[in-house]
C-alpha cells in the first residue's frame, strides 16, 4: 500500500497545482477585462439615458430660445425690429419668462413637446468668474451676459443649459 | 512484472485528464475574453457614435459651449482686453455653466483681420468629446453706439456740438462700409480706412482746440487708406474733411482717393490716384502721386485783361429769374415815408 501511494502523490499535488494557477489566471483576465470595460459600458448607459431621458430634447429648446435671443436688441430704440412675442422687444425683458408650452425661435409653439416647458434667465456675472452674478450698476469689473434657460418636462428639471451673450454689432 | 489491463486503463485516464482540463479552461477563458471584447467593442462604437446622433439631430452639448465661447471672446474684444493664442499663452480659457473646459484664441492675420479659435472639451468621461470653431473677423474698435458723446469741449471754454462722434484711441480698421460723423482720433490711434465712404470730418484734439498739446512721433495719431476712399466733409463741419494738424495721412500707391474738404495734417502722402479738392495745410511734408489731380491748386492771381475778346462765342439768350414780391412787401414800399 505504502509502496503504490507514494509515486502517485507528487502527480495529484501537481493536478491540482495546475487548476489553481489557471482559476486565478482565468480571475485575472476576467477582472482586467470588466475593469477596463467599465467605462465604456457606463458611457454607453450614459448615452442611452441622455437621449432616452430626454435630454438632448432638452437641449434643442433651450437652442431655440438661444437662436431667439441673439437676434433681439439690448436697448430700446434699436433699429432692429426683433422681438420675441408681445412683450419682449429686448434681450433682458426675457429674464423671468417661462413659456409653456415651449416656444420655437420664431415663437411657434412646440407641439411635439406640449406638456414641457422653458424658463429664462438673463443675468450679468462676472469675466473672471461667471459663478459670480454681479450688479452691471455697481461692478467695476469685467463683466459678461449670461443666457440660461432650464427646461422641464411637466414638474420635471431635464436640463439647465446656458451661453455667454455679446452685444450684436451695431455697424 | 505484467501489470493488470484496468491498471493501465486507470493510468491512461489520470494521465489525459489535466490535459483535457486545461484546454477547456482555455477554450472558456478565450470565449469570455472575446465576449467581453465584443462588448467593449459596442460600447465604444455607441460613444463614438453619440457626437454623430448629437449632429444629426442638429445640436451638442460641447458645439453649444464651443458657440458660447466664441461670443466671450467677442465680448473680450469689445472692451479691448483681447486675447492672445495659445501659442503665446494669453488665450483666454474658462468652464462653461454645464461643465464643459473652453478654450478661446485670437490671431492677428493682416491690418484688418483677425482669426478666432475656439475648442470646448466635453466633460463627459469619453475624452473624445470635443468642438472647435473657426470665425474671422474685421475688427472695430467698440460696437457700443456711437452717438453718447456728443459735445467736444476746449480748456478755453468753446464747446461743439456734435451729435455723432467715433473716438478712436488705438488700432481700428473698417473695410467695405459708409461712415459718418466726427471721428476723433487720440493718441497713438491708427485708423485704417478700405473701400470707404466717409462723410464727416476726421479729428485730432489738437485739431478741435490748439490749448490740446498737439501729439509728436510716434504717437501721432495715423491714417491710413486702402483701395478706395471717398472723404466728404459733412454738415458738422462744413468743408473741412480731416482737422489734426498732429496727424499722418497715408494713402499707399494702389489706393484711389477722393477729399472733398479743407485737409490738414502734419503729414500728407498720397500716393494713389484720385483727386483732392479743397486746401492742403501740412506742418512736416507733403507729398502727392503724379496721377493725384488736385482742382485749383498751384494757380497764382489771376490779373484781369485790359480788353475781352469776345471771338467765336456769342450772347444767344438771357434769362432773368422771376421773383413774385409779396404783397405785403409791396404794401410796406408804398406806406413807406421818405424823409425829404
Amino acid at each position: 500500500m505504502t509502496a503504490r501511494r507514494s509515486p502517485r502523490t507528487p502527480g495529484r499535488r501537481a493536478q491540482l497545482g495546475t487548476s489553481f494557477a489557471e482559476l486565478m489566471l482565468a480571475v485575472l483576465i476576467i477582472s482586467t477585462t470588466v475593469v477596463a470595460s467599465h467605462s465604456s459600458l457606463m458611457g454607453t448607459v450614459s448615452t442611452y439615458h441622455y437621449f432616452a431621458d430626454g435630454g438632448h430634447d432638452s437641449l434643442l429648446l433651450a437652442k431655440e430660445i438661444h437662436e431667439a435671443a441673439l437676434l433681439l436688441p439690448w436697448e430700446h430704440g434699436s433699429e432692429s425690429e426683433a422681438s420675441f412675442g408681445p412683450d419682449v422687444h429686448t434681450l433682458f425683458e426675457l429674464d423671468g419668462k417661462v413659456y409653456s408650452p415651449p416656444r420655437s425661435a420664431g415663437y411657434d409653439i412646440v407641439t411635439s413637446h406640449l406638456g414641457w416647458s422653458q424658463t429664462v434667465s438673463v443675468r450679468t456675472v462676472s469675466m473672471n468668474d461667471t459663478t459670480v452674478e454681479v450688479d452691471p450698476s455697481t461692478f467695476t469689473g469685467q463683466m459678461l451676459t449670461e443666457l440660461t434657460v432650464a427646461v422641464k418636462d411637466g414638474e420635471k428639471l431635464v436640463g439647465t443649459h446656458s451661453w455667454w451673450l455679446t452685444e450684436p454689432t451695431s455697424e | 512484472m505484467t501489470s493488470h489491463p484496468e491498471t493501465h486503463r486507470r493510468a491512461a485516464t489520470r494521465a489525459a485528464r489535466p490535459a483535457e482540463a486545461g484546454w477547456v479552461l482555455a477554450a472558456a477563458l478565450i470565449l469570455a475574453t472575446m465576449a467581453t471584447a465584443v462588448t467593449v467593442t459596442y460600447a465604444r462604437h455607441a460613444l463614438l457614435a453619440k457626437h454623430s446622433l448629437q449632429f444629426g439631430k442638429g445640436a451638442s452639448e460641447v458645439d453649444e459651449a464651443s458657440r458660447s465661447e466664441l461670443e466671450r471672446v467677442r465680448e473680450l474684444m469689445r472692451i479691448g482686453d483681447k486675447p492672445g493664442t495659445l501659442a503665446t499663452g494669453t488665450h483666454d480659457s474658462a468652464v462653461t455653466a454645464t461643465g464643459e473646459a473652453v478654450v478661446g484664441e485670437r490671431e492677428v492675420v493682416s491690418h484688418g483681420k483677425r482669426e478666432l479659435r475656439v475648442q470646448a472639451q466635453g466633460n463627459s468621461t469619453n475624452s473624445t468629446e470635443e468642438a472647435r470653431l473657426k470665425a474671422s473677423s474685421t475688427v472695430v474698435p467698440g460696437n457700443k453706439s456711437v452717438g453718447e458723446r456728443t459735445t467736444l469741449p476746449c480748456s478755453t471754454g468753446d464747446i461743439m456740438l456734435a451729435g455723432h462722434v467715433t473716438i478712436i484711441s488705438g488700432p481700428a480698421s473698417y473695410v467695405g462700409v459708409e461712415m459718418a460723423g466726427l471721428y476723433l482720433l487720440e493718441a497713438d490711434a491708427e485708423l485704417t480706412l478700405q473701400d470707404v465712404i466717409l462723410k464727416g470730418t476726421i479729428l485730432t484734439r489738437n485739431g478741435i482746440c490748439p490749448d490740446n498739446l498737439p501729439q509728436a512721433g510716434s504717437h501721432r495719431p495715423v491714417v491710413r487708406a486702402y483701395g478706395g476712399l471717398k472723404l466728404i466733409s459733412g454738415t458738422e463741419l462744413p468743408d473741412v474733411a480731416v482737422c489734426g494738424p498732429d496727424m499722418v495721412f497715408e494713402a499707399e500707391a494702389n489706393s484711389r482717393v477722393d477729399v472733398q474738404g479743407f485737409v490738414s495734417a502734419d503729414e500728407v502722402h498720397v500716393n494713389g490716384r484720385g483727386s483732392v479738392h479743397g486746401m492742403v495745410v501740412h506742418n512736416e511734408s507733403e507729398e502727392f502721386g503724379s496721377k493725384v489731380r488736385r482742382p485749383g491748386h498751384g494757380r497764382g492771381p489771376q490779373s484781369w485783361p485790359d480788353v475781352i475778346s469776345a471771338g467765336a462765342e456769342e450772347v444767344s439768350s438771357l434769362s432773368f429769374p422771376a421773383t413774385t414780391v409779396p404783397d405785403s412787401t409791396i404794401s410796406a414800399m408804398e406806406s413807406a415815408v421818405i424823409d425829404a
